[in-house]
């Protein structure tokens, strides 16, 4: 048991640095650590329940160690930066004041493939409009266009934008959500009346209800069952 | 935090667990070790019979321990512990001394293998 312990951290933090090493890339948007445990505990879990001759408690064992060093690792983190720099790295400005910066792009290993190929997924296929690009911790690239290229708002063009609040759900597949009705200060018999408006008999009609706070419904009947 | 010190408690009670396994293992196979030894020292005084029974008895002390065994020791190791022991009492029982001392050497063997893979050591870390 000690042995597994051990042999665990070992892999661990081994399986954490590598993965430092090979950059942001290979994260797919999860965190350093929580890649690492991901890699890890599926593997794990399976090799006790294809081998019988594997003690259970040789998967379980490293599934608690690696699920202790992901909360204190990640407990540690959030209170020190220069933990969090060094396990997690730093964030990577590819483009900065719209100039591509290729230093960074090597030492990334990001190629101009990639990031055109990212710039046409997120809309800003003309690199020309990017003012900054960040290849951020977990894997992740985000574009900040120009001030020029960015998408006009209300307060820019100084409209009002009204603000219904949070949508709740009061009918979900004709079933009454009461807690949500009774968030919005509503009650069955103001529903009733929303029903009996849309020509609706009971709930079991509706497929999809939805209510503002300030009163604006969303309604979808249910469509016949064929 | 709370999640934190949780987490370090579990892992300290891992080790803890550990550690005790490892005792707990020196224990078992230090008990097993005295019941050879007593049939070896029975065998050289030409005692057939009592080292049979030292031996029997060596038996019994790792079976009533296969609640622990069978949740902490590897299995690959369990079985080859229980093989020695079904060789040593055959060559007991067939050849007397003449044949015991491969058994006994072999037994040991197995059980020296199942004691070091709970011990933390390079070799068996690595």
């Amino acid at each position: 048991m000690a042995i597994v312990i051990a042999r665990t951290l070992i892999v661990y933090f081994a399986l954490l640095l590598s993965m430092r090493l090979m950059g942001k890339r290979q994260l797919g948007e999860m965190e350093l650590s929580e890649f690492v445990v991901a890699a890890l505990i599926a593997d794990l879990a399976a090799h006790p329940l294809q081998d019988m001759g594997i003690p259970l408690i040789n998967g379980l064992v490293p599934i608690a160690v690696l699920f202790c060093c992901e909360v204190l690792i990640a407990g540690l983190s959030l209170r020190s930066v220069r933990l969090r720099e060094l396990l997690f790295g730093r964030p990577s400005f590819l483009i900065v004041k719209g100039e591509i910066n290729q230093a960074e792009m090597r030492r990334n290993r990001f190629t101009l493939d990639e990031l055109m190929e990212e710039l046409r997924s997120q809309g800003g296929g003309d690199i020309r409009s990017i003012e900054y690009a960040v290849l951020e911790t977990d894997g992740k690239l985000n574009l900040l266009p120009y001030p020029a290229e960015r998408p006009v708002t209300a307060a820019q063009l100084a409209i009002g934008a009204p603000d219904g609040g949070y949508p709740h759900i009061v009918i979900s597949d004709g079933r009454v959500l009461e807690g949500n009705l009774r968030l919005l200060g509503l009650d069955l018999a103001w529903l009733e009346g929303q029903l009996r408006a849309r020509g609706c008999a009971d709930s079991g009609e509706v497929y999809l209800m939805t209510v503002d706070e300030s009163r604006t419904v969303f309604f979808a009947r249910k469509e016949a069952a064929e | 935090m709370k999640r934190e010190y949780g987490a370090l408690a579990l892992l300290l009670a891992l080790t803890l667990l550990a550690l005790w396994n490892v005792r707990r293992t020196d224990f078992l196979i230090g008990q097993i070790d005295l019941s050879l030894e007593r049939a070896e020292r029975a065998l050289e005084a030409g005692d057939t019979e009592a080292a049979l029974a030292a031996v029997e008895n060596g038996l019994a002390v790792w079976h009533g321990a296969r609640r622990f065994t069978s949740v902490f020791l590897r299995h690959a190791d369990l079985d080859g512990v229980a093989e020695a022991f079904h060789d040593l009492r055959e060559a007991l029982m067939e050849e007397g001394a003449s044949g015991a001392a491969a058994g006994f050497a072999r037994l040991r063997y197995r059980l020296g293998m199942a004691d070091r893979m709970e011990h933390l050591s390079f070799g068996s870390v690595f």
